[in-house]
């Protein structure tokens, strides 16, 4: 009865902790990705690159945040390649380059990628 | 390499839980679901310490969720026995009155060969000697020798014999085990008056064993 209990109490533990994670890395998610968005519609415009680089950096402190918890949950590979991408925005910003769009482009897609393939889809489970 | 160091006694942690966990049984005598969870347990606990760029936590959550399953799967298959009957299947005669069945061994793939060296196994060397056998849901087969066969008890010589209880080891490497003199009902004084007697120290103990009938059997570390 005891090993009942708590294999019990165990199942109960995991799933709390899955669906905890999953609403964590999908709310850091979608908000940084409303933030790529704002950055996307600033970088149209040429002469708001301060502004640019201070919300820049405000990412990269979020990003920050949420990589030292999500290390814990989704594959390090991918918060590496997110990272990579981040970290050749401001590079980009201060060279005022024709790639930031499609920088800023890209990881956005690969932290869409980082939640999607955290959460509890048909695809991901077959 | 630290860090597949860490990883290696976390997991050996949760496997040595987990097994712990799942209970105690032979290899020989798990159910096909155990059988299937402890293959099953021991792939996943390796994933984490060849790809390090996994969580920790990918290769304990299945770990522990599948163990987790299995208990509450073995617990309601002892609630309900049709379900016990599909996860592990029913018993099945092989050899009835001594006659092989063989539209049963047909149904079991089980050949001749397997059926006598499984025979050999419970020490029946000819097919003649035996009466009734059984290969139980864990792939073993359970024999029954005819009883012209079969060892000689003392109850078939009407030879009367006092019921013994196993012995257990009350010292161990010249540690004494307080809870193995609980079992038989003794105490530490009856121990220390049978060392007085028996000029040692329990120091120079290898193995003391001692049953409820106060028979006791010491072999010295010297020995």
């Amino acid at each position: 009865m005891i090993r009942l209990k708590i294999s019990i109490g165990i199942l109960a533990i995991l799933i709390i902790f899955c669906t905890v994670s999953e609403i964590f890395i999908n709310k850091s998610c979608d908000s940084m990705v409303e933030k790529i968005s704002e950055l996307e519609s600033m970088a149209d415009s040429e002469n708001l690159s301060e502004e640019l680089e201070k919300s820049v950096d405000k990412l990269e402190k979020k990003w920050d945040s949420f990589k030292s918890k999500a290390i814990f949950l989704a594959r390090g590979d991918k918060l590496t390649d997110a990272s990579f991408t981040l970290s050749r925005i401001l590079p980009l910003i201060e060279e005022k380059s024709d790639e930031l769009k499609a920088e800023l482009s890209q990881l956005k897609s690969e932290i869409n990628h980082i939640k999607e393939s955290e959460n509890l889809f048909f695809s991901n489970v077959f | 390499m630290s860090i597949v160091l860490v990883r290696s006694l976390i997991l050996y942690i949760v496997v040595i839980f987990s097994v712990r966990l799942m209970g105690k049984r032979q290899l020989g005598e798990l159910q096909p679901s155990e059988l299937v969870i402890t293959i099953l347990v021991s792939n996943i606990a390796t994933l984490p310490l060849e790809e390090l760029s996994i969580p920790l936590i990918t290769g304990i959550t299945p770990i522990l969720s599948l163990v987790c399953f299995e208990v509450v799967m073995s617990r309601l298959t002892l609630k309900f026995p049709r379900l016990r009957c599909i996860v592990s299947g029913r018993p099945q005669v092989v050899i009835s009155d001594g006659k092989v069945d063989r539209k049963v061994m047909k149904s079991l793939r089980y050949s001749v060969d397997d059926l006598m060296t499984a025979l050999r196994q419970n020490g029946v060397f000819k097919l003649e000697d035996v009466q009734f056998a059984v290969v139980e849901t864990t792939g073993s087969i359970s024999v029954l020798k005819k009883a012209e066969n079969d060892n000689v008890t003392c109850n078939d010589l009407n030879i009367k014999v006092q019921n013994e209880n196993p012995p257990v080891v009350v010292i161990t490497d010249g540690k004494i085990l307080e809870r193995s003199l609980n079992e038989i009902n003794t105490s530490l004084s009856w121990l220390n008056s049978i060392l007085k007697k028996e000029k040692k120290k329990a120091a120079d103990i290898f193995i003391m064993t001692a049953d409820k009938n106060k028979k006791y059997y010491i072999i010295d570390k010297e020995d």
